[in-house]
């Protein structure tokens, strides 16, 4: 009967001690999982879509990988989707509103963009989003990005020969101009 | 009084028993070593386990999948910010674009706090960790992600802990090439730990109102086992007390049901056995107060023949006449066995009278003395005025007793002394009488049996001159008067036999009964 009671004793603080000291143990080295992935080769021409999210004080571009060589065509309506979450975590954000359709249509040089949406109600940041992630992507022509010609048709009104001017427009550098309502 | 321990003379069972005391409630140190209170620990112990056991083990698990939620947030958030940033990357990268890479992701980790480094290939760690590269990535994350292993490590830095992550980035594609970029973190688990810390007072809080409430069980049981226990007690007292008819009653078929059963057989076999015993032992007595009875006939008319040749004895030739004495010597020796036979039975049958009568003790006992001419003989210390309530016979008959034993068997001067106490409490006075020979006292192992009848202190002298009986006779007497009689041996040597009655007046009224 004693040695049992003591042993219940001994039993009940053990418990009570590991209880009490548990916190959180230093572990081994532990596996998890497969690499992250995404870099690019160098020398290798890179498939990935360049989309232009907001950012405080402006555009950034962020860079999808993609299977196969990306076009305005296909980059744009991505665009439109929004940041991922990781490019969320980033603080990236679109300032483009949630519209039903888009339509874009290249030529050299140039894309024409058509929106379910008033297109001159767009902010300054969602109007570049647009242009610039539709001139840095697959176009048609030898002109740089920066001089490719995009325009925004939509809701009767339309915003003509946009360029991607500058990722940081504030920077000094002017923004595309608005041309005056037709 | 003589110091020599009193005995008390051997009273019947049933008197005896009788004495002890009942209904008597346990002790507080015994409740404590009690039933109740081993029933109430042993709970406590079992309840305190098994909440305590609980307790312990949902924490261990609950422990357990808050550190893994974490770590496979953290790793698998990281995981998609490189996913998301490396692409951005131009490679081969110099430090600029690993510092532009670390802070990026140093941006995208605000929520989980963590603190990036980079490196490409064999280069240093951007930006770089703490003097020595302690505080810094583990070396054992560092060697994994080296060959092209995700890892993680939980490690302690300054007695906190920290989840140190690394991930080897491949080239996109599917061939899963090792590029050469390696992407540490490094995020604290302080919040974590707070909440396994609330995990642990939440198992304490817990544990302790399961632990008090068992009481209330422990109580209901330790009812349950103790009420029996408790009529057990009760009937065991009962039957102590004499109230062998004492039955219990038995509910349940449990053990303690069948200790009640056996305690009831018990008590049938004990009733019965004792009434067989009181049975026989009436018998007996019966048939020493018939033989005696039957005895004392003939002896009446032997002793008148002897007589008769006693006092012609003078006239027989010697031989004849020393038979005759002898004869006639026997013959009352034999009459007096048989009165005091007949004393005892009249004892045993409870038909012995205690006629009271209140007389001056010192008178009662100096009468004794005369009458059997021992006055000369006897030192007597008789103070006057001694008046008490008692049976002058019986009481002649003891003093006459204890000082013929003390004259035959002591050696003289032998002493009487009566004395008045005032007594202390209940008790009230007493009256002693104190008998004391100076002889050679009483061996003390025969101490205890000196009044048990036809007892003979020394054994080898089986012919005495009394009947074996006289010590049992006084004791009987004295008993009669609700008194007692201790012998003990005296400080200056000799045997002193001490009778102690109440002293009782003669307002206590007329007081008149058998035995009890």
């Amino acid at each position: 009967m004693r040695i049992r009671s003591a042993a219940a004793v001994v039993t009940l603080l053990g418990l009570l001690t590991t209880l009490a000291g548990c916190g959180i143990e230093p572990t081994e080295v532990i596996d998890v999982g497969y690499p992250a992935t995404g870099a690019k080769r160098p020398g290798v021409p890179a498939t990935q879509a360049v989309l232009y999210f907001a950012y405080p004080g402006g555009v950034v571009p962020v860079s999808r990988p993609a299977g196969d060589a990306v076009s305005a065509e296909d980059a744009v309506p991505l665009l439109l989707k929004g940041p991922n979450e990781p490019e969320r975590l980033r603080g990236y954000y679109s300032e483009l509103p949630k519209v039903g359709g888009v339509d874009v249509v290249t030529s050299t040089d140039r894309v024409v963009i058509r929106l379910a949406t008033d297109v001159s109600r767009l902010t300054r940041t969602a109007r570049n989003q647009l242009v610039c992630t539709a001139a840095h992507n697959g176009v048609p022509g030898k002109l740089p990005a920066d001089e490719v010609k995009v325009s925004l048709v939509g809701g009767g009104k339309a915003v003509t020969d946009q360029v991607c001017a500058s990722l940081f427009p504030q920077a000094g550098r002017t923004g595309p101009s608005v041309s005056p309502r037709p | 009084m003589t110091p020599a321990t009193p005995e008390k003379p051997p009273a019947p069972w049933h008197a005896r028993l009788r004495g002890l005391r009942i209904g008597r409630r346990p002790a507080l140190g015994t409740f404590a070593r009690g039933l109740r209170a081993r029933l109430v620990v042993a709970f406590l112990l079992v309840a305190a386990l098994s909440a305590l056991t609980t307790a312990g083990l949902t924490f261990r698990e609950a422990r357990t999948k808050i550190l893994k939620r974490t770590q496979d947030t953290a790793v698998e958030t990281l995981r998609a910010q490189v996913n998301s940033q490396v692409p951005e990357v131009t490679f081969p990268p110099g430090n600029d674009d690993l510092v532009r890479l670390s802070e990026g992701l140093n941006r995208a980790g605000v929520a989980q706090r963590w603190m990036v480094h980079t490196r490409y290939k064999d280069g240093p760690l951007v930006p770089p960790t703490g003097p020595n590269g302690s505080r810094g990535i583990p070396a054992g994350v560092q060697g994994k992600v080296h060959k092209g292993i995700a890892a993680f490590q939980r490690i302690e830095l300054d007695g906190k802990p920290w989840l140190a992550i690394g991930l080897p980035v491949t080239y996109s594609g599917d061939g899963g090439e090792i590029s050469g970029l390696e992407v540490y973190a490094k995020l604290p688990l302080r919040e974590d730990e707070l909440n396994v810390q609330a995990l642990v007072q939440a198992a304490q809080n817990g544990a302790m109102p399961a632990i008090a409430l068992a009481v209330v069980p422990a109580l209901i049981a330790a009812r349950g086992v103790l009420r029996p226990v408790r009529e057990l007690r009760r009937a065991t007292q009962q039957i102590t007390a004499g109230e062998l008819d004492t039955r219990l009653k038995v509910t349940g078929r449990d053990e303690l049901a069948d200790l009640s059963r056996t305690f009831n057989d018990m008590a049938a076999a004990l009733e019965e056995n004792v009434a067989e015993l009181r049975r026989m032992e009436a018998n007996s007595r019966r048939f020493a107060a018939d033989v005696s009875h039957e005895l004392r006939t003939p002896l009446a008319a032997m002793t008148a023949v002897v007589d008769v040749l006693d006092e012609d004895a003078a006239t027989l030739d010697p031989d004849t006449a020393y038979a005759v004495r002898l004869i006639s010597e026997e013959t009352g020796k034999l009459a007096r066995m048989v009165e005091d036979l007949m004393e005892i039975s009249r004892f045993d049958a409870g038909a012995a009278a205690l006629h009271l009568d209140e007389v001056d003790v010192s008178e009662t006992v100096r009468k004794t003395l005369q009458a059997r001419g021992w006055q000369d003989k006897v030192a007597a210390d008789l103070p006057e005025g001694v008046r008490a309530r008692l049976d002058p016979r019986r009481i002649d008959v003891v003093v006459a007793n204890l000082v013929g034993n003390a004259l035959k068997h002591g050696g003289e001067p032998v002493s009487v002394a009566v004395r008045a106490t005032e007594g202390a409490g209940a008790e009230g006075q007493r009256l002693l009488i104190e008998i004391a020979d100076r002889g050679e006292g009483i061996d003390p192992e025969v101490l205890p049996h000196v009044f048990e009848r036809f007892f003979k202190a020394d054994s080898a002298r089986a012919r005495s001159e009394g009947s074996g009986l006289g010590l049992a006779i006084t004791l009987e007497n004295v008993r009669l008067h609700d008194g007692t009689v201790r012998a003990a041996n005296g400080r200056a040597g000799g045997a002193v036999f001490t009778v102690d009655l109440p002293l009782r007046r003669g307002e206590c009224g007329e007081f008149e009964e058998g035995q009890a």
